[in-house]
């Protein structure tokens, strides 16, 4: 399994100077597997264009393109390269689309749909050339052929997310961003107005549980790929409930996953290369010592080989 | 109506419930304010069948692959978030608003709202004086509240045969599933298991709607629910608090006291705490205003 990140700004593409280094585009991740180099991308962020460019200069003279795509979910940076992904264009490339619904339940061909409507694009969704295949899906485990074991676990975002976790001859990748820590909504305050022992209590005990049951969905990956959009004085500062970690929160979580790289992914629009660079520093300075977790920053055209 | 347009009917009322209209004006306060407490949610949620219900499925949802049913509100939001239930509750009042304009009820909506608070209430006390951890008490909130959640479908897709009914049940004193039974060949208990199971709730509710009239008869593995509820639907009738459209209820029987492990007269200082908290209730909804009570 080979991974190569192409996008791992969040938010919003943010191109300029300051984005030289790690680079600007929105999520797409791409997993190469085995010998066909099976094409698996997760994410369809600005990122998908570059990728887009990558598949018809290197890809397309061996055949159709062949993929399958997955969505994290259909916030705007996770699907506003599609339309510029070329082979939806191209009559014999297959692509298979998988994520989950909408809480209202409204599937995920509607809503990829949408984007591409008359007021939004030029091109309609039904005059794509490709042939493309939605897949619905949850909380599970997917066999996806081909030897490659995919599993998925929601995360703690506005709308539904979905984790990935690729498992392919023994090695793990996995992704866990748009993601916030499940936290106790309900005064544990005895003073606040709002104090209710019980909720206090049942909210304390729902937020474990549910951060343990998303540690458990990373546990001993190779590579974790986890949300860092912020510091943690950011975070509390005026960033909960927007459904992001803090780096502090990444690396604590997936050190007690026992990861074994961390890459922190979806850097704040407003991150610059320089802060970056000094954050990476800084944090590994703390966990030096402590951890024999590998902490990197997402950069764009870094590569994983699992082999 | 034939038995397959009425199931046809039934399913789809019940794939699109509104909530009580007595929650509507706090739900909507609530949907429009951007600092809304969780608490204020969690309270309002809990006071109302259908929103209780809409939240809890989506919980129970295939999406999450949860290894077992969640019927904690509490974990619910903190899981789904407070934006999302917002939501859902406001899709929830929103059919609400529609249908108090364009359709008629058998039963009336407010009092059956109380009937169900009330009985919710008292049943989670049973459970509290039963010494049941706090965690469960809100299983056994939630059974009183929903036992008869199966009048709403039925009020709703035959308003004029229901009331009839209804109004048979009060002129020959008999309870009112009999006559559901002899006039419509479905009753109240039924389509509750429909609306349960539709809404994805635990086993133990589908059980406490189908055979909270009938404890004596009921073998299954959730007596303790079944026969709470049963106790909280009698004792929220004879309090007088609401009314679902049933006066006439047949004695409760022994065998229910002696597993409860209640008496009698310990059910008078539930019913007034029940009491107390519909007061309560209908100030936070604003149905009534604070002042002398």
């Amino acid at each position: 399994m080979k991974v190569r990140l192409w996008g791992v700004r969040g938010s919003i593409p943010s191109p300029g100077p300051d984005t030289v280094k790690y680079g600007g585009n929105t999520s797409c991740i791409e997993l190469r597997f085995g010998e066909k180099r099976r094409l698996i991308i997760i994410d369809a962020g600005s990122g998908l264009r570059v990728l887009s460019d990558h598949l018809m200069t290197h890809d397309i003279k061996n055949g159709p393109i062949e993929a399958d795509l997955f969505l994290t979910h259909t916030h705007w940076d996770h699907i506003l390269g599609f339309p510029f992904f070329v082979p939806i264009y191209i009559p014999g490339t297959k692509l298979r689309i998988w994520g989950p619904p909408t809480h209202e339940e409204e599937s995920l061909d509607k809503v990829m749909a949408y984007q591409l409507s008359y007021r939004y694009f030029p091109v309609r969704h039904e005059e794509l050339a490709a042939k493309i295949e939605y897949h619905n899906i949850q909380e599970g485990r997917y066999d996806l052929g081909d030897g490659i074991i995919m599993k998925t676990k929601l995360l703690n975002h506005p709308i539904l997310v979905l984790g990935y976790r690729f498992e392919y001859h023994g090695r793990t990748f996995c992704t866990c961003y748009d993601h916030e820590p499940f936290y106790n909504l309900f005064p544990t305050d005895p003073k606040h107005p709002d104090y209710d022992p019980y909720s206090a209590e049942e909210g304390e005990a729902a937020a474990r549980e549910e951060n343990e049951r998303v540690a458990k969905f990373f546990y001993g990956a190779d590579v974790l790929l986890h949300d860092a959009q912020y510091t943690i004085e950011e975070y509390r500062a005026s960033k909960i409930g927007w459904g992001h970690s803090a780096y502090e929160h990444a690396i604590n979580a997936a050190h007690r996953a026992r990861v074994k790289k961390l890459v922190l992914f979806h850097h704040d629009i407003n991150r610059t290369d320089a802060e970056i660079d000094r954050f990476e520093e800084h944090y590994r300075g703390l966990i030096s010592g402590k951890s024999e977790m590998q902490v990197e920053m997402a950069r764009e055209g870094m590569e994983f080989d699992l082999s | 109506m034939d038995k397959v347009s009425l199931n046809r009917e039934l399913e789809h009322y019940i794939a699109h419930m509104p909530s009580m209209p007595s929650t509507v004006v706090k739900v909507i306060e609530l949907a429009n304010d951007p600092h809304t407490s969780p608490t204020d949610l969690n309270r309002v949620i809990s006071m109302d069948p259908v929103l209780m219900g809409n939240v809890l499925k989506l919980v129970n949802s295939s999406y999450y692959g949860l290894p077992e049913k969640i019927t904690s509100l509490v974990h619910a939001i903190i899981m789904l978030g407070i934006n999302t239930v917002k939501n859902l509750a406001l899709s929830s009042a929103v059919l609400a608003i529609m249908n108090r304009k364009n359709e008629k009820s058998a039963i009336d909506l407010d009092q059956f709202w109380i009937h169900s608070l009330s009985s919710g209430v008292i049943c989670k006390l049973i459970a509290r004086l039963r010494g049941i951890p706090a965690k469960q008490q809100e299983e056994y909130m939630i059974a009183g509240l929903l036992h008869d959640i199966g009048k709403l479908p039925l009020s709703a897709i035959m308003p004029d045969v229901y009331r009839r009914v209804i109004d048979l049940s009060l002129e020959e004193k008999r309870p009112l599933f009999q006559l559901e039974k002899q006039y419509l060949d479905i009753t109240h208990m039924d389509v509750g298991a429909m609306v349960i199971r539709f809404w994805k709730l635990p086993d133990e509710l589908v059980d406490v709607t189908l055979w909270h009239h009938d404890p004596a008869g009921y073998d299954g593995r959730f007596q303790e629910y079944v026969y709470s509820a049963h106790v909280a639907d009698f004792y929220s009738i004879r309090c007088r608090q609401g009314d679902a459209g049933n006066c006439w209820f047949e004695d409760i029987p022994q065998k229910v006291w002696d597993y409860l492990g209640l008496r009698p007269e310990q059910m008078e200082a539930m019913t007034n705490e029940a009491n107390h908290e519909i007061e309560n209730a209908k100030v936070f909804l604003k149905l009534v205003s604070g002042e002398g009570l």
